[in-house]
């Protein structure tokens, strides 16, 4: 490209402009790259758990009504079913009410099975299945509060009237969430006066192409009940969560849209400006013999290379923002915030639409411009 | 003396098209702060409008939420008689035992969320004053009927007077609609208090009691009492304290928007940076004179910075209006805390419109200081040469 | 106030800074132009004339030497009490006209005015007389581009004795214009000399400036080369009113 030098001449010439010009896209499709991150949150979430073969069944009426323990025998039952767990929300307390984290009773028997991909050796979970009072820790609570393996805690009971002394015997990792904290449910049974009721219940199917069936056959199965079930896959149930943040994703997406205009405007101020600045200088390079189409593709090659310098930075420095952040911030919804390659591409996309865009007007009619006229203008 | 305005606002007309495309991306900036500070005040207020101010909140200890909180028969019972909560005429005692259950119901639009159903005895309504049932009537308790939160009426199915409405084990008769000024009660529905236990199968729990304080009352001493008294031995708080905690939801936001406000407001200086940049070089010729005439450097800088400011307040009071049209729009938003959906409407405050004008000035000082700095530096030499 | 010396330059020298090369101005120039005199500075392109003139408007500062104007010593003024100083004492025509294009020719002429105390009133009392004196008080709500050529620059006359200046420094007044526009402006100077008893001191390479003047300064090189009177006598055009 012979005229790749001039391009560059020309961007280093006005250097403040140039640069206050990429910073402020900078500035933009950082926010923008960031903004348009959000909402793909909740999708990395339910891709992560879309193979899944657990299944979550619950009280149809929701999470705060229960089931009884008895339908377990039932559910193994149900074709295609390979095991059962029973879970329970205990809710407890550890040190401050601030130092909340989420912990929860499970049955021991085959925790191993149910979640293989959890991360816990196998000395581990036979420590679990043998102690009572185990507990399994999430690396992240872990981390926050110096726990150790082999430590006794304490958690108080907030729904439940009692408190419960855990140990623990090791630590979740792996595809786990990295805060939660699991004991036993016969345990938490036990201390409870034995109510016959849990939360949940985690199905284990065979093969990923029986979870629909499955989750039919044991809805169907406690219909008219007096506790009627609504089974869903693992990730429409993560999905359910993060759908409460639906208002706070749109805001996202329409944030980002506005700043995809501001920046544009800006864009285009900054492009038309420096290119009637030059009125004079594209009249002359005209009169020499420059083509017209020429000097087009070259001021269009400028406010592209500026659009796309911009995105980068904006974009680089979001991705970087935002591994820090996931990394640092613990439970929440944008704890798995990360910037996909999909984002970057679109960023990049529309860095280089903006340099094209708001330069082609301004750029066109220069190019185009009577010489005789634009001549006048050289003083 | 000083350079006249009209000098300023005649040569941002002159340049027509630089103008509005720069005033243009400060409006923008303005209109999203104005949406996420509107957002915000109105979550804010549907939290915090919820509380009474003479109202005290009893929870087991160490809960934070009612949610994560039971309170047994026993425990109510030795409370409430107390001697600093309020009374009615007739005797009863101002004491609410309520029952919160998060159910789920069924979006209008499709899909579904959380609702908070609140089991509460008829003297709910004393203890609550600002809840008003403005269509229909209380429940009855000895049936399965239910009042429902206005916030809730059109957005979720069968929430209408004379529905009935499915959540839970069962089907419940909608024979009220209730208001709340505006706070987190309009996002509820409330029914009998033993219906709700029997239908969550929460045996003979409640979750939390509220309390009216009698005029005059020793707070503290209530709250000491509760926490002391063996036989009692639960955590209380006014539910003004309790329901500024639960607004964590509202200054997250407040926090993200400010940032991705603050950050866009960047992007939207250094364009106007640049606008007035270009407008200095190419009124060298003019500046040069009004300072060969004895204008002092520094009302050429002022100038300047003015024309800088007229520029942004003028585009942020149509950032303002352009994001008015928000104001008073419903929606929902996940409450983390109580993990059900509350609903709340768009606040364009008075405070949120001062506060954007003064962002628009800030923006405008902000991308006009450097230019305006160079125009008062020139030599008046330098400056004339370029004619 | 009768000074003997309204304009008092001595071992003036200005030297300029461009990049690493020294640029020698002026180079110890000293001259004295009594008050009310018409008088011109005249020399080849590069000679210095445009930096006396600056160092007489105080719009400049000179490197070494003594500049009094009026009776002001203006060598170390501080640029905020300089600039207060020309507002009052001085009063400047361009070449290029250098009016404010986006206010009329009523708001041009009225510039230097909002420096003073006056009042609004007042204000436009003034503004309407200095436009009747160089006979464009039918213009005063038109913008520069609306004018022409010679029009514009009895637009800045106007403005430059507003004030009621000690003295009128004029930079190539005529340099822009044609013919008969050069002419009028000329005339219209010597009536400022005449009936108001103005110092004019103007920088020029129109030979038909000499008829006008009462002195001619030369300057070559940045150094006083010679002072000759003018030929001020010939008929000065004063049918010359737009």
């Amino acid at each position: 490209m012979k005229y790749t030098g001039l391009v560059l001449k020309n961007l280093v010439r006005s250097r403040r402009r140039t640069i206050l010009t990429v910073l402020s896209i900078a500035v933009s499709l950082f926010i923008f790259s960031a903004l348009v991150s959000i909402p793909t949150v909740a999708n990395q979430i339910l891709s992560d758990t879309a193979s899944s073969t657990r299944i979550a069944t619950h009280n149809k009426a929701g999470l705060a009504y229960a089931i009884p323990m008895a339908y377990k025998q039932r559910i193994e039952t149900v074709p295609h079913v390979e095991l059962v767990v029973a879970e329970s929300w205990f809710g407890g307390v550890y040190h401050e009410v601030s130092d909340q984290f989420p912990n929860l009773a499970v049955d021991s028997e085959r925790v191993d099975l149910m979640w293989p991909d959890w991360g816990i050796s196998k000395e581990q979970f036979d420590q679990f299945k043998k102690i009572r009072t185990a507990c399994l820790v999430g690396v992240e609570t872990m981390k926050r509060f110096h726990l150790h393996v082999g430590q006794q805690i304490q958690l108080r009971g907030t729904i439940y009237p009692f408190n419960v002394t855990l140990n623990i015997v090791g630590t979740t990792g792996g595809k786990a969430p990295p805060n939660f904290l699991l004991f036993r449910r016969d345990y938490l049974e036990e201390a409870a006066g034995r109510p016959g009721f849990v939360d949940l219940m985690w199905v284990k199917a065979d093969k990923p192409e029986n979870v629909p069936q499955v989750m039919a056959a044991i809805d169907e199965g406690f219909a008219n009940s007096s506790a009627e079930t609504a089974s869903e896959s693992e990730a429409a149930f993560i999905g359910s969560f993060m759908d409460q943040y639906r208002t706070f994703f749109r805001m996202a997406e329409l944030l980002g849209f506005i700043v995809v205009l501001m920046i544009g405007l800006v864009a285009a101020n900054t492009a038309a400006m420096s290119i009637r600045e030059r009125r004079g200088e594209i009249a002359v390079m005209r009169s020499i013999g420059f083509p017209a189409r020429t000097i087009l593709s070259m001021l269009l090659a400028e406010s592209v290379l500026i659009g796309l310098a911009g995105g980068i930075i904006g974009c680089g420095s979001a991705y970087i923002v935002l591994k820090v952040f996931s990394v640092g911030s613990g439970a929440g919804p944008l704890s798995t915030i990360r910037m996909q390659p999909l984002i970057v591409a679109e960023t990049l996309v529309v860095a280089v639409l903006i340099g094209l865009f708001s330069a082609m007007a301004p750029a066109g009619a220069a190019a185009r411009r009577n010489i005789v006229d634009a001549l006048r203008t050289v003083a | 003396m000083a350079i006249p305005l009209k000098y300023n606002v005649r040569s941002l007309l002159v340049r027509r098209v630089s103008t509005a495309m720069t005033g243009g991306g400060i409006a923008l900036v303005v209109a999203v702060f104005v949406i996420v500070m509107a957002l915000v005040a109105g979550l804010n207020s549907a939290i915090s409008d919820t509380g009474d101010p003479d109202n005290v909140i009893v929870l087991r200890k160490g809960a934070t939420t009612e949610t994560y909180s039971a309170i047994q028969l026993d425990q109510f019972d030795a409370m409430k008689f107390l001697p600093q909560i309020r009374r009615e005429p007739g005797g009863e005692v101002d004491a609410s035992p309520e029952l919160p259950v998060q159910a789920l119901m069924y979006r209008s639009g499709g899909g579904r969320d959380n609702i908070v159903v609140r089991g509460v005895l008829p003297i709910a309504l004393k203890v609550h004053p600002k809840v008003k049932i403005v269509e229909g009537r209380m429940f009855n308790p000895s049936v399965n009927e239910v009042i429902v939160g206005k916030g809730l009426v059109g957005h979720y199915e069968n929430t209408a007077l004379g529905s009935t409405l499915r959540f839970g084990r069962g089907k419940w008769k909608v024979v009220g609609i209730m208001t709340a000024e505006g706070g987190s009660f309009e996002s509820e529905v409330w029914g009998d208090i033993h219906n709700v236990q029997d239908d969550a199968q929460r045996g003979a729990y409640y979750a939390d009691v509220r309390l009216k304080l009698a005029p005059g009352a020793d707070t503290d001493a209530l709250i000491r009492r509760l926490a002391d008294d063996p036989r009692i031995n639960l955590q209380a708080q006014t539910e003004a304290d309790y329901y500024k905690d639960q607004a964590v939801v509202a200054n997250q936001m407040r926090w993200l928007g400010m940032i991705v406000a603050v950050i866009m407001a960047v992007g939207a200086i250094f364009g106007a940076m640049n606008t007035m940049y270009a407008a200095v070089a190419s009124r060298t010729a003019e500046i040069g004179t009004l300072r060969a005439l004895g204008f002092a450097p520094m009302a050429v800088m002022t100038s300047f910075l003015l024309e800088s400011l007229v520029l942004a307040v003028t585009a942020g009071a149509i950032g303002i209006v352009l994001a008015m049209p928000i104001n008073g729009l419903t929606s929902t938003f996940g409450n983390f805390v109580t993990f059900s959906a509350l609903a709340f409407s768009f606040r364009v405050t008075f405070a949120i419109v001062i506060e954007a004008l003064i962002f628009a000035a800030v923006m405008g000082a902000a991308g006009g200081w450097l230019p305006a700095r160079q125009a008062m530096k020139m030599t008046i030499v330098d400056a004339l040469r370029s004619v | 106030m009768e000074e003997k010396y309204a304009i008092d330059l001595e071992h003036v020298t200005r030297i300029y800074k461009r990049d690493e090369f020294e640029v020698r101005a002026l180079d110890d120039v000293t001259v004295q132009i009594p008050a009310g005199r018409f008088v011109a500075i005249m020399g080849p392109s590069g000679s210095g004339k445009t930096t006396m003139l600056n160092l007489i408007a105080g719009i400049d500062h000179a490197t070494s030497g003594r500049v009094a104007v009026g009776g002001d010593e203006i060598t170390g003024m501080k640029e905020r009490e300089l600039a207060g100083w020309r507002a009052r004492h001085i009063g400047l025509v361009f070449q290029f006209y250098n009016l404010i294009p986006v206010l009329t020719a009523f708001e041009n002429v009225e510039l230097p005015l909002l420096l003073t105390h006056l009042n609004k009133a007042e204000r436009r009392e003034h503004v309407e007389t200095a436009l009747k004196v160089v006979g464009l008080s039918d213009r005063m709500d038109h913008y520069p581009r609306q004018l022409s050529g010679g029009q514009e620059q009895r637009v800045a006359i106007a403005r430059a004795i507003v004030a009621d200046p000690t003295i009128i420094v004029a930079d190539e007044p005529t340099g822009d214009l044609d013919a008969k526009s050069a002419e009028e402006i000329l005339g219209l100077l010597v009536d400022m000399n005449r009936q108001f008893q103005k110092t004019i001191v103007m920088v020029t390479h129109d030979p038909r400036a000499e008829r006008y003047v009462d002195t001619v300064y030369r300057l070559d090189k940045g150094v006083l080369a010679g002072v000759e009177p003018g030929k001020r006598g010939a008929p000065a055009e004063a049918a010359a009113r737009g």
